[in-house]
């Protein structure tokens, strides 16, 4: 009767303020239960260890609670596991939390170059979101992964930040908190509530054997994104067991961070010549009404990775201009325009360009225009990309637009955030993605540690809602699978049907997942 | 086309704030329209530009709000700021006399509303210290070209308890107080 009653009230205690908590209700008793079963040495073995945790958090009253609720499942979880008890706890020893929860906010970031128009041009239900997946070899443990955040965030602390606005420009401002692991809904890339106090720009979510990082672009690119959502992953699998090296873009959780790995890198050209220009004349769009909520759908095109180099490797061309020209031909079926430009907007990684280990905003962008009569059949069509790309994408072309970024900031630096704000929006409102009529952004081959590598089945790269555009794609390689994602915004289906249609033309094995429709 | 579906279900339709503000521009908009058209055609006084500032204050308060440091003080701040333009506008339309009065009374009151929200949660509120502080500098200068034009005692009031709020968040913030300028300032 007395357990009953301690239990009731520890269950009372942990559940107030639990709000979108992913961890289980019954967390408290689970533990209760679980420290019956202890002897008395690993009691006091126990209270010394959240002794421990307690001391690293300085954090207000809810989510020192909150956190301490987050070992206490872990060690519940990975006990159920048989893991021996001293193990649990060199695994999840509260150095792992290091000194970010104990001090007092101090650091805030200006945004980088490329990041400042994305909170300038948001508006309620659009916002600039990309996501990242990992799909894992076993189910997702939502309290293990929990406190694989709390011990990940502080290597990255300029995603441990909050959206603030200042006289002229947005900026990052840190914001100590517990860093929350969601629930999957049913559809991704939803705009993160980022106007609250201290929110979050990024949203870690699981479903099932899937661990998913969607970011706000203030924060960081593709590649950025991908080294937090690596090091994540190595975290989880660490807490799991996994031993490996920290190599290939996964991070030791405690090793101080680099100032490089913060750096504004978008000064860093030499060169002063400007020719380049943000605005170009509108571009064909894929035909379909645009949904009222976005994205209306995304798909998964899964492929043999071989079998795509393959292709591309029998036309001469890389598989970034393999899969536009298979673009460019679906997106000619999927339009009604007979004449017109087809344009594919495709972001380019400095990072190739510019030796730099920065995890914020590193990359720039190129246009591929092609006017619709010609694009005829694939081969035709993979040299007219071949050329354009290769030229298009150049360290010149994109150091000329990385000076026009320069310029443009520098010009505006003084223009205060009560005038830009509206013009920007007016302006991208007009022009917004009109210029192109599709996106495609190539991550390449994603490369992790042997002992990692085992356990991820594929990844996916999904890009977030756009203006006008129908469909936005991104491309991620791991393994011998490489993923293809469409993000649709509208319910017209021509676009991926084509473009799988030619895939298996092309003899490509490929499968299809994705999410159901939205609403419209 | 078959496809395997790996996402939860979509469950039921919620409305978002984006549909609202879908409805609701249509009225609003034809309501600024029509005050406009309507007040075009009376003639006489300009009554309409109050009519739109109050709409847009609705508008702005309830349904377009911000998307970035939406929180209880910058609320607070953007409706007592709003307020006092409405009187400004009613004063200088109406050709009335009481702006210098009303003005002052109704920022001593956002203040006392403001400050008891930055005070009674200071930890937190000091992440949204920089609306406060501006109203804050914003009333005091207020004051002091209300007082070097016409000395009344709301004035005096105004004045002297924006600058005591100042002093006291200044203090409260110690070396965070010229951190946060420099943040909110900075153009790079």
């Amino acid at each position: 009767m007395k357990k009953e009653k301690r239990v009731k009230e520890k269950i009372k205690k942990t559940a107030k303020g639990k709000r979108n908590e992913v961890l289980l209700d019954d967390s408290s008793s689970k533990f209760c239960l679980f420290t019956d079963t202890l002897g008395e040495a690993q009691k006091r073995m126990l209270s010394s260890f959240l002794d421990d945790v307690n001391r690293h958090l300085a954090l207000p009253k809810h989510d020192t609670g909150l956190m301490i609720g987050d070992f206490r499942n872990a060690i519940c979880y990975l006990s159920s596991q048989g893991v021996p008890f001293e193990d649990i706890l060199t695994r999840l020893s509260p150095v792992n939390l290091g000194g970010f929860y104990a001090r007092p906010p101090v650091l805030w970031f200006s945004l980088d170059d490329a990041a400042k128009i994305y909170p300038l041009s948001m508006k309620q239900g659009q916002m600039a979101v990309f996501r990242l997946s990992v799909y894992l070899d076993a189910l997702v443990m939502p309290e293990v992964l929990q406190l694989a955040l709390d011990f990940t965030i502080k290597r990255f602390p300029s995603f441990a930040t909050t959206l603030k606005k200042g006289v002229f420009w947005h900026y990052l401002d840190t914001s100590k908190r517990r860093y929350q692991v969601e629930q999957e809904s049913s559809i991704p890339c939803r705009p993160l509530p980022v106007y609250r106090s201290g929110s979050q720009s990024f949203r870690v979510i699981c479903y099932l054997n899937k661990i998913s990082v969607e970011f706000f672009h203030v924060l960081t690119d593709g590649n950025g994104g991908l080294v937090f959502i690596k090091t994540l992953v190595g975290e989880y699998l660490r807490i799991m067991g996994e031993n490996f090296a920290y190599e290939d873009g996964v991070l030791d959780v405690n090793q101080t961070p680099d100032s490089k790995e913060l750096m504004n890198c978008f000064h860093r050209t030499d060169a002063k010549v400007t020719e380049s220009s943000f605005f170009d004349r509108s571009a064909v769009q894929l035909s379909g009404k645009l949904s009222k909520y976005r994205p209306y759908r995304v798909l998964h095109i899964m492929m043999n990775a071989s079998d795509l180099m393959q292709k591309a490797t029998s036309l001469s061309c890389t598989v970034t201009a393999y899969v536009l020209a298979l673009m460019f031909l679906a997106g000619k079926y999927a339009t009604d325009d007979i004449d017109g430009i087809s344009c594919i907007q495709v972001p380019v990684n400095m990072r190739k360009f510019y030796s730099s280990v920065t995890v914020r905003n590193f990359a720039m962008y190129c246009g591929i225009r092609i006017k619709l009569s010609d694009i005829t059949d694939l081969p035709s069509t993979v040299s007219l990309v071949s050329q354009q790309l290769e030229k298009r994408s150049s360290r010149s072309m994109m150091d000329m637009m990385m000076n026009e970024t320069g310029r443009l900031v520098n010009m505006l630096r003084f223009v205060p955030l009560a005038i830009k704000s509206p013009v920007a929006k007016v302006l991208y409102g007009f022009a917004g993605d009109s210029a192109f009529s599709n996106t495609l952004s190539n991550l390449g081959v994603v490369h992790l540690p042997q002992e990692l590598q085992r356990h991820v089945k594929s990844m996916d790269f999904v890009l977030g809602t756009a203006l006008t555009n129908r469909a936005s794609c991104a491309l991620v390689t791991v393994g011998n699978i490489a993923t293809l994602s469409i993000s649709k915004m509208t319910s017209d289906p021509s676009f991926e049907e084509k473009l799988c249609e030619m895939l298996r033309e092309q003899g490509i094995e490929i499968s299809v997942e994705g999410s159901s429709e939205s609403w419209r | 086309m078959e496809m395997k579906i790996v996402y939860p279900d979509k469950g039921e339709h919620r409305y978002s704030r984006k549909d609202v503000i879908f409805v609701m521009k249509w009225p609003f908009m034809a309501l600024g329209l029509a005050s406009v058209i309507v007040n075009i055609c009376t003639k006489g006084t300009a009554w309409s530009v109050i009519a739109v500032w109050s709409l847009w204050m609705a508008w702005s308060s309830v349904f377009s709000t911000s998307m970035v440091e939406y929180n209880r003080i910058s609320q607070a701040i953007k409706i007592i700021t709003d307020s006092c333009i409405l009187l400004v506008m009613i004063n200088l339309v109406f050709g009335l006399d009481w702006m210098a009065f009303v003005v002052p009374i109704v920022c001593f009151g956002g203040l006392i509303v403001a400050g008891s929200l930055f005070f009674t949660d200071i930890q937190r509120q000091k992440q949204n210290a920089m609306p406060f502080l501006a109203l804050l500098v914003a009333c005091l200068l207020i004051s002091i070209l209300g007082l070097s034009l016409k000395s009344n005692w709301p004035f005096i009031v105004l004045c002297a308890v924006s600058a005591s709020l100042l002093v006291s968040v200044a203090i409260i913030m110690g070396r965070e107080f010229p951190v946060e300028f420099k943040r909110r300032f900075h153009s790079n």
